[in-house]
């Protein structure tokens, strides 16, 4: 990564867990890496993290098959490349290191053209999740808090316990009879509590209840004024958002009484359009104010930037802010401002819902995907 | 802290209020593969007991190509009599039932028909007894003897019932309350109701003519015997025979024969015993005391019959008492004036069987009492028809005690 010093701009590294020690690839091997987080919008489910690395492969030692001890994945001859090579991305910048992304080995492809190159695939944490397999019981048990529920399905998944998990999620689920995927049962614990999970930066599986969205910081101001402490944008992609309404939400449990809520003054604006949530959550009263919930959160659409492109080396002010931007995480805070060609002053404050990279040896390019601050709350 | 500035993300808490519509249903879910294929494992184990409870219930119940033998080992058999129940050794003879196109019929240990029921005209044939049942239509006749048509009608030979029987009409024959020597019977060749005491009639109760019924004794009824009552439209009459009757009837009442009175006889109206003196010239008065009494009679027949208590001399019925001599137009000189006559009473006025008929009778003439001393004349029907001796009496009385002073006087007592 020729462009990036580590000083004016961060330094990239890429690094494979061999025998339990991070060891680096040569940095200008990599020929481009693209990293994809989160969801693209709100209303989408947080899909396994992506990222493809493309390494240069004019070496050799990026062969499958090459053993020879400069190969990055041979330890004491023997190669340890197989499904699930955990792998990291790190940014750098005043010797302080931030994490990007971390994943599991999910496909290698070597292409012996005339560019001879190896591109590998990695899924982070969600993708390994998923993998994983929550047995059936032979009757419904476990009426547990959405946390500790997540927590036995990494259990089943095999996820590390420990610093690997964050988990906070109070809202007492039904009990289950499990018999399904880990990730589909994460995902009724997400809906239980309207919050989120996501594997972290640092590889940590990370659940955050509904409350999480009003103590996350804002990380950047996206401007085209080029004022300090601002990020000029390349493009930003707005949207009046009529085309995510929903204003009815129906609480399904099971054979549980399901609650349905309807919001009525946006459903004589723009007519019923209804979203079913599985959210197995023990109580009637819950059901009932989660539906109140998501029947109103997106009932009145506004204008927001769903999606916020720009060159990461654009980064002004001697590249003070890129701490803010390699800290920024999934469900954080931007701001955009915009200034029209009729003068007209605009600003939109944004929730980060998803984010990728597209790294070459000299630019790096971003995009965040964003939406409209949700207010709303509830009492769960 | 990043450098930019912070967003500040104040909550708007989500309440239910107007603006939501919120219902709370029970959902009906569908089961899934597992769950259907739990079920279908428990349908499975559920039918399984099902068969073998079947099993253990049906027995020896085991049905074989034109059999079935259940555990009693009642046999049925189907076959080209049609279906036969039996427990023997044939489905052809001994005790079975039989049913096929033509009926239901039952035979019995000895292959005898017991019942039949006819499938093409319904006739039924049963020798036992049928019980407790309902009848409709149709005629039923036991040994000629009890018949009941078609339209309800009962005509029977000999009855015995031991209850009510109300609301009915008889006709004919005859009713005896008892087949004993004491009875009422009612006979119909008589028309007659008998009362039969000690095997004998003592009377009877008969129609006669004209509607009239008669009550008499005797020991064959008739229309003639007496004694008797009898009663018409217009009379009512008691006979003891045909010298001594009362009859009752609506224009008058008559009695035959004499009439003795045991005790006294009140009456509550006038008695008109003119009418007895015109046709018997008598009255017979049979009193209840054995001995006369010396008191002055108080009972007077008016000059026009009519028997009346006198009027009563006693103090307490009288006032403004005063000397006879004092009251000029009663002063009893004017009765030296009075005439004293001698004569005869008419030949059609005092019966002849009197002593004194055809006889000069002395005695005053009503008129002239009248015409000397008005007070003692008696008046019937504006005409003067006797003299009170209660008023002609007390003035002689005084002309009588004026007299004595008179002669006492000459006399120098």
């Amino acid at each position: 990564m020729a462009a990036f010093d580590g000083i004016n701009t961060p330094s990239v590294a890429v690094e494979f867990l061999k025998s339990g020690t991070w060891t680096s690839v040569t940095t200008t091997d990599l020929i481009q890496i693209d990293i994809q987080r989160g969801r693209d919008r709100t209303t989408s489910r947080d899909q396994a993290g992506y990222a493809a690395i493309v390494f240069n492969n004019t070496s050799g030692i990026y062969d499958p098959d090459n053993t020879s001890a400069s190969s990055p994945w041979v330890v004491s001859g023997a190669s340890i490349l197989r499904d699930g090579l955990q792998m990291r991305i790190t940014a750098t910048i005043n010797s302080v290191t931030y994490p990007i992304f971390y994943g599991f080995l999910e496909d290698n492809f070597t292409n012996q053209g005339f560019l001879p190159n190896v591109t590998m695939t990695f899924y982070d944490g969600i993708g390994y999740i998923a993998d994983g397999f929550a047995p059936a019981l032979a009757a419904a048990a476990n009426s547990e808090t959405a946390a500790v529920r997540v927590g036995r399905m990494l259990d089943f998944a095999g996820w590390p316990s420990g610093a690997a998990r964050s988990l906070t999620g109070s809202v007492v689920m039904l009990p289950t009879v499990q018999n399904r995927g880990c990730m589909e049962a994460i995902t009724e614990c997400v809906d239980s509590i309207a919050g989120r999970f996501y594997i972290s930066r640092s590889n940590v599986a990370t659940l955050v209840p509904l409350a999480d969205k009003f103590s996350r910081p804002t990380q950047l101001l996206f401007s085209d004024s080029g004022a300090a402490n601002t990020v000029r944008y390349s493009d930003i992609i707005t949207n009046p958002g009529t085309k995510y309404v929903v204003n009815q939400a129906i609480i399904m449990r099971g054979e549980n009484p399901q609650v349905t809520s309807t919001y009525n003054p946006s459903v004589s604006a723009y007519g019923v359009v209804k979203n079913e949530i599985f959210a197995p959550v023990s109580t009637t009263t819950n059901a009932t104010n989660l539906a109140l919930y998501e029947s109103r959160k997106l009932a009145s659409p506004d204008t927001y930037v769903e999606k916020i492109i720009f060159n990461v080396l654009a980064l002004g002010d001697l590249g003070l802010l890129y701490p803010d931007f390699l800290s920024t995480e999934l469900s954080d805070q931007v701001s955009v401002q915009r200034t029209t060609y009729d003068g007209r002053p605009l600003q939109w404050n944004l929730v980060v819902e998803g984010m990728n990279h597209t790294i070459t040896q000299n630019n790096w390019v971003s995009t965040f995907f964003t939406s409209d601050i949700n207010p709303y709350s509830i009492t769960i | 802290m990043p450098l930019c500035p912070q967003i500040t993300n104040t909550p708007i808490t989500v309440v239910q209020n107007s603006d939501f519509t919120v219902s709370n249903v029970v959902p009906v879910v569908v089961a899934n593969t597992q769950q259907v294929n739990a079920a279908l494992v428990n349908a499975a184990a559920a039918l399984a007991e099902a068969n073998d409870a079947y099993a253990a219930a049906i027995g020896s119940l085991q049905p074989s190509a034109n059999t079935i033998v259940n555990a009693s080992n009642q046999i049925t058999a189907i076959n080209g009599t049609g279906i036969t129940v039996y427990s023997g050794a044939s489905a052809t003879s001994g005790a079975r039932v039989v049913l096929n196109s033509v009926g239901l019929a039952g035979f019995n240990a000895a292959g005898t028909a017991t019942f039949s029921v006819s499938a093409s005209d319904g006739a039924a044939v049963f020798s036992g007894s049928v019980t407790g049942s309902t009848i409709t239509g149709g005629t039923l006749n036991i040994a000629g003897n009890a018949i009941i048509d078609a339209t309800g009608k009962l005509t029977a030979t000999g009855a015995e019932i031991t209850g009510t029987i109300t609301s009915s009409t008889i006709t004919g024959g005859t009713v005896q309350t008892s087949s004993g020597g004491t009875a009422v019977v009612m006979d119909a060749t008589t028309n007659s109701i008998g009362f039969k005491n000690g095997g004998t009639y003592s009377g009877f109760l008969t129609p006669i003519g004209s509607g009239a019924v008669i009550m008499h004794f005797g020991t064959t009824p008739s229309v003639s015997a007496y004694p008797r009552t009898s009663v018409s439209s217009t009379t009512a009459s008691l006979a003891a025979n045909t010298s001594n009757s009362i009859s009752i009837t609506t224009t008058g009442n008559n009695m035959v024969g004499d009439m003795n009175f045991l005790n006294y006889v009140k009456f509550t109206q006038s008695v008109d015993v003119m009418k007895a003196f015109n046709a018997f010239d008598e009255i017979y008065a049979i009193f209840g005391a054995a001995t006369t009494v010396t008191n002055t009679p108080n009972t007077w027949m008016s000059t026009s019959g009519q028997i009346r208590r006198s009027t009563s001399s006693s103090i307490r019925y009288k006032e403004n008492v005063t000397n006879l001599v004092d009251i000029d137009e009663l002063h009893p000189k004017k009765l030296l004036d009075l005439p004293v006559r001698a004569f005869t009473y008419k030949q059609e006025y005092l019966s002849a069987s009197d002593d004194r008929y055809q006889q000069l009778f002395p005695g005053f003439i009503a008129e002239e009492v009248d015409a000397v001393y008005p007070m003692a004349a008696d008046y019937e029907k504006g005409n003067v028809e006797s003299w009170n001796d209660r008023i002609l009496i007390p003035g002689m009385l005084a002309l009588i005690q004026d007299l004595y002073k008179e002669i006492k006087a000459l006399k120098g007592e």
